[in-house]
């Protein structure tokens, strides 16, 4: 474009070179004594007095010229700017593509090591557990103990490979649910029963305020999953602090029926609220696990808090300050449907 | 021998364990159980640690004979903690033993100073067989060095006691776990010359290394701390395609 537009300059310099050089010629047949007329039509673009004393390339010639080289200026400037602009974007585009393909590129790495340690720690511990009953001679005491770390390590197995399966169904739009009237707070002392040994044994307590008579229109399955892993996480997230204590409230706000689970645990960055939902992301690098887990289980419940209507929100005041999730769906209708559920 | 308090007994009949320390740092708390189970029915006094911080500090304190080490950690890495260990000084031997079975993965742990890696899941027999190697190479080493202790070659001094070396020039040397190993075969071997399997085998037991190539590094290291002119070689002599040969009282070329 510059190029171009160099050329046009030089094309109007050579030509107005010409125009001098015709004038210095026509000079020159007058003073040989041409006719003033003649030399008029050989140069049409000079104009001579009638007394054929003064002689000049004509002004509208100049001006010609100028308008022209202006004119092809502004058109390259025009078309030299459009250019400059799409490939700028093309650029921006083609960056943002390969930016995020890189990051679902990591993330699905950190996938697949996280999916390899969370199936090959519980496998290793299946068989090593196996080959010892098969390898010692063990009391009945020991036998029972091997027997049940063995069923443990395959329930472990069995969630990861459920939590795959969910979010490829989750995926394909394949969820088959069927929602229903369900009463929160006996549901929420449902899920904190089952997990109790587990709070215990990391040294977690728990706490429990919810209000009774609340309900929540939603898949009975899908509800406890939702509860169970906001529950899990915040016991995980806990663990080794001081004072451990996760809270779990349930209240009606607005319009909604709202379910928060808070800890005192590892926290995260502010910034990291929203990825915590997007699938495979987890806390940590690769191989620093910050907490166990495949980087579907957050992906996996707000996909079916929304199935029912509802929202799914992670807020934190920074590593080290504990965590609020914040679950609320919509409340029931007089006619027991609430409002803007998938049907 | 340790109190047997599961009431097993040894797989290998006699007890080879002379109640080494263990430490397992594994954050799968049945596989850890598991593990512990099994080490102490042989005889070991094994602990564990769940997290990466915790086995770090339970390592710099605890005596242990043998780390046995996962890579995927809460709040530190496998990986970091045996580089820590190492950079402080600490040449407590590590086996690792991990999901993560890349050649990459083993190459990295490996260089990070660990003696041996194992990917999951493994077979009990065989972490019990390479458990047993590492501690027999250690005490190998440890006894050999006992014998002699200090080696001086032309102007040059090693003490594999405190894995210090002085080269000709005056300058201190503070070799690594593994040279010092190397080194102590060769020099036990003296004149002999010493295989590249057997320095596998013996090093580093013989399926955790990839290639043989690294051993040549080693002893490129070795020589570049002792001898006097990089391009000649008068204590670490290469044997093409049979392996090295290590003499002390090397005359003037």
């Amino acid at each position: 474009m510059i190029d171009q537009w160099l050329f046009s300059g030089e094309v109007q310099g050579m030509l107005q070179e010409t125009h001098r050089r015709s004038l210095d010629v026509a000079k020159v047949m007058l003073e040989q004594g041409v006719a003033t007329n003649d030399v008029a039509k050989i140069f049409p673009a000079l104009s001579v007095s009638e007394d054929g004393n003064t002689i000049r390339v004509k002004p509208t010639i100049i001006e010609t010229l100028t308008a022209e080289r202006d004119s092809r200026r502004n058109r390259y400037a025009w078309e030299g700017g459009f250019f400059l602009i799409v490939l700028c974007a093309a650029i921006g585009v083609l960056w943002r593509t390969v930016r995020t393909e890189v990051r679902l590129r990591q993330r699905q790495r950190n996938f697949v090591t996280a999916v390899t340690h969370e199936l090959k720690s519980p496998l290793a511990s299946v068989r090593l557990s196996a080959e010892t009953l098969q390898y010692r001679e063990n009391d009945p005491e020991t036998r029972e103990r091997l027997i049940e770390r063995l069923l443990n390590s395959l329930d472990r197995m069995d969630a990861t490979v459920s939590n795959i399966l969910d979010t490829t169904q989750i995926d394909e739009g394949k969820l088959a649910l069927e929602p229903q009237t369900v009463m929160l707070s006996p549901c929420i002392y449902e899920i904190v029963n089952s997990l109790e040994t587990v709070a215990e044994n990391a040294g977690v307590k728990m706490e429990i305020a919810a209000d009774n008579g609340l309900t929540v229109y939603a898949d009975h399955l899908a509800l406890t999953v939702v509860l169970r892993n906001l529950i899990a996480n915040g016991i995980d997230a806990a663990a080794g602090v001081e004072n451990a204590t996760v809270t779990i409230k349930a209240n009606k706000a607005d319009s909604k029926t709202v379910v928060e689970v808070s800890d005192n645990g590892r926290g995260f960055h502010s910034t990291e609220g929203e990825k915590l939902f997007e699938k495979f992301y987890r806390l940590g690098n690769e191989i620093r696990r910050e907490g166990r887990g495949t980087g579907l289980g957050l992906y996996i419940a707000r996909s079916l808090v929304a199935e029912s209507g509802g929202g799914l929100s992670a807020h934190s005041d920074g590593p080290g300050r504990g965590a609020l999730f914040r679950a609320t769906w919509p409340r029931i209708q007089q006619d027991g449907r609430p409002p803007g559920v998938k049907t | 021998m340790a109190p047997d308090t599961t009431g097993w007994t040894s797989a290998w009949g006699k007890d080879l364990s002379n109640g080494a320390k263990i430490l397992v740092i594994e954050d799968e708390p049945e596989l850890a159980a598991g593990i512990v189970e099994n080490l102490t029915a042989e005889g070991y006094l094994a602990e564990v640690a769940t997290d990466g911080q915790t086995g770090l500090n339970a390592a710099r304190s605890g005596n242990h004979e043998l780390l046995i080490l996962d890579v995927m950690l809460p709040y530190k890495d496998g990986f970091a903690v045996c580089r820590e260990l190492r950079e402080e000084g600490n040449e407590v031997p590590v086996l690792f033993l991990t999901a993560k079975s890349d050649p990459e993965d083993r190459i990295r742990g490996l260089e990070d100073g660990a003696d041996d890696y194992m990917s999951k899941p493994f077979h009990l027999a065989e972490l019990l067989l390479r458990v047993a190697a590492i501690l027999r190479r250690n005490r190998w080493y440890r006894r050999s060095t006992l014998d002699r202790p200090v080696i001086r070659f032309g102007e040059n001094e090693m003490d594999f006691r405190t894995y210090r070396g002085r080269s000709a020039d005056g300058i201190e040397h503070e070799l690594t776990h593994k040279e010092a190993l190397i080194f102590r075969l060769l020099a036990e071997k003296e004149g002999q010359v010493v295989s590249r399997d057997e320095i596998l085998d013996v090093v580093w037991g013989c399926e955790a290394f990839p290639s043989s190539r690294t051993i040549d590094n080693f002893i490129l290291r070795l020589r570049r701390r002792f001898e006097q002119t990089a391009s000649t070689s008068r204590y670490f002599h290469t044997v093409h395609g049979v392996g090295y040969l290590f003499k002390s009282d090397a005359n003037d070329p």
